[in-house]
């Protein structure tokens, strides 16, 4: 299974300048890409295009080889889940085990009842990202980092082939932060994993490839030693950075 | 509470309001003269054809109000949002002023259907992007425009054709046509909730925003347009039978929401069921109090529902 974007080129509606200038970037399972970039850089319209949300300028986006845009709505979200940055709060309060639910593929639509292997799955991913006594809550009344662990589990549910992550921790505590990365790590040998964040630590501690955003294009791309690198992340950033070892384990800090 | 049980009891009062609204009425009619020589009684029939109509305008309307708050996650979406009220307003004044009422009883309603029909198509030509914001505002525009049209028709109207229009808009169900009125928007109706039901997570995903619903394989746009266009259809079949009564569809779809929460699959038919009861009892309660001159079903509906509303809403707040 793979996601492949190629020469990505998008305007936003009203806007002079292309956000994103000739992206191209793959995605596969086996390990974690992370994509950093400032603020308004194209981040999350880059996740958008590569789900087929949106429609780029020119350049294309399969999947499996595929035009993504030509994949039948259920079979492209059993192949590729986002979990995207902002969702915002229904005025129907579904507490969190329906809306992990949601999730599932060929639930019955007219009784909504779940067959005993769907009901494992459910039960399986809850416990996975810790939900498991949340389950009966209504989801309005969980703080940003408990929706967001619901949502993750809304998309790994299905156990989709490649994940697009938009800023999974960004309401994170430190703890859960980490255990994001645990688990992250244990599911990058099956899935392939796009990781978009502002969280260089976050890169650094889980990624095998990093891409570095930058007025529209890819200005670096290679390993988390290669690209996070003061060097390089000082003309994307505009501050200086430090990279220092931190009992063994590098660490990167802005000056 | 199952979601069976809560339907059992809803269609328990749904059956009490129907038995109520076919025994009370402004004249007093003994049980024994319902059925005279194998033959029902008209006014018995006619409250028969009523209170059926109360219940599906009524289910109609709670309906399409659910699916608007729905779909534009907006809080005070009611089912007329979309240039409905406006262009059923301007078909029915039309047909009133113009003088197409004396072609016949169903010439008003026809060109209240065709009037809401138009604004609604008007507001999905004129939005270009067609998401749940552009279309909303696309609808006020629309409705905003129909409804100065109106102003500028009974202006120049006669005062005798300003009252039928005035109450026409007040909205009631005592004059509806069984066979050309009722039966097809009950057939509707059941058509739409069917549809809605085997849609209903579709319209769970869609509440959590167009983005969502599509990285959850929904086509948010055309399900986006398609919920909305039929909404808008219940409702302009409903102010084409009984005029513009509001409040039912904005309020109902809330106290269904606060008292069950979840899944739009479990909150539909209670939403009907609850809407079809508050409206025969509106009707009921206008025609009781006030037998002389009816109380307008849409002034009973906001009366009686705001105080109940406010009462839900801060009940369910303490229990928060």
């Amino acid at each position: 299974m793979k996601l492949n974007a190629e020469q990505i080129v998008y305007t936003h509606p009203g806007a002079r300048e292309p956000l994103l200038n000739g992206i191209s970037l793959e995605i596969a399972p086996g390990g974690i890409s992370a994509l950093l970039g400032r603020n308004g850089s194209g981040k999350s319209t880059l996740v958008r295009i590569l789900s087929g949300y949106l429609k780029p300028d020119s350049g294309s986006v399969t999947l499996d080889g595929r035009p993504v845009s030509t994949w039948s709505p259920a079979e492209r979200v059993r192949r590729l889940a986002v979990v995207q940055q902002h969702v915002p709060v229904p005025l129907t309060d579904c507490t969190v085990r329906e809306t992990v639910a949601m999730g599932l593929p060929g639930v019955s639509r007219l009784s909504g009842s779940l067959s005993p292997a769907q009901k494992e799955r459910l039960e399986r991913t809850l416990e996975l990202l810790e939900l498991t006594s949340l389950a009966g809550r209504p989801c309005g009344t969980l703080s940003g980092g408990e929706r967001q662990r619901v949502f993750t589990a809304a998309a790994l549910v299905r156990s989709p082939g490649l994940l697009l992550l938009d800023e999974p921790t960004s309401a994170a505590d430190p703890a859960v932060t980490m255990k994001t990365v645990s688990r992250l790590r244990r599911l990058a040998p099956e899935v392939g994993i796009l990781l978009v964040t502002h969280d260089l630590q976050l890169a650094l501690d889980c990624a095998g490839h990093v891409m570095l955003l930058n007025g529209g294009r890819i200005a670096a791309a290679g390993t988390p030693a290669e690209v996070l690198t003061p060097e390089t992340l000082k003309p994307v950033y505009g501050c200086a950075f430090r990279r220092f070892d931190c009992g063994g384990r590098p660490a990167i800090l802005p000056e | 509470m199952k979601t069976a049980r809560v339907i059992l009891i809803y269609l328990a009062a749904a059956l009490a309001a129907a038995v109520c609204g076919v025994l009370f009425g402004a004249a007093r009619i003994p049980l024994n003269e319902f059925v005279q020589d194998g033959v029902l009684n008209p006014i018995v029939e006619l409250r028969i054809v009523r209170t059926a109509s109360a219940a599906v305008v009524g289910a109609s309307l709670a309906v399409s109000g659910l699916v608007f708050q729905a779909v534009l996650r907006n809080a005070l979406a009611e089912p007329f949002l979309l240039g409905v009220s406006g262009g059923a307003g301007l078909g029915a004044a039309g047909a009133i002023i113009l003088g197409f009422g004396a072609w016949g009883f169903m010439s008003v309603p026809l060109f209240a259907l065709l009037g809401a029909v138009v604004a609604n198509l008007l507001v999905f030509a004129a939005v270009r992007k067609r998401t749940a914001e552009e279309l909303l505002l696309g609808g006020v525009m629309i409705g905003t425009l129909a409804s100065s049209l109106l102003m500028v028709l009974i202006t120049f109207s006669h005062s005798h054709d300003m009252a039928g229009v005035i109450w026409w808009m007040l909205g009631s169900v005592q004059n509806v046509d069984p066979a050309r009125q009722l039966a097809p928007a009950a057939v509707l109706l059941c058509a739409a909730m069917v549809f809605l039901l085997v849609r209903s997570r579709d319209i769970d995903l869609l509440a959590f925003g167009p983005e969502y619903a599509w990285n959850h394989g929904v086509d948010a746009r055309t399900m986006t347009v398609l919920l909305l266009a039929l909404a808008s259809l219940l409702a302009a079949v409903t102010v084409s039978m009984a005029g513009i009564i509001g409040f039912c569809g904005l309020v109902v779809p809330h106290v269904i929401r606060r008292l069950h929460g979840g899944s739009h699959r479990k909150i539909l038919v209670p939403a009907a069921l609850a809407g079809a009861v508050f409206l025969m009892l509106a009707d009921i309660l206008g025609r009781v109090v006030s037998p002389v001159r009816e109380l307008p079903v849409g002034m009973v509906t906001a009366a009686v529902g705001c105080p109940v509303f406010l009462w839900i809403l801060n009940r369910s707040r303490a229990g928060t």
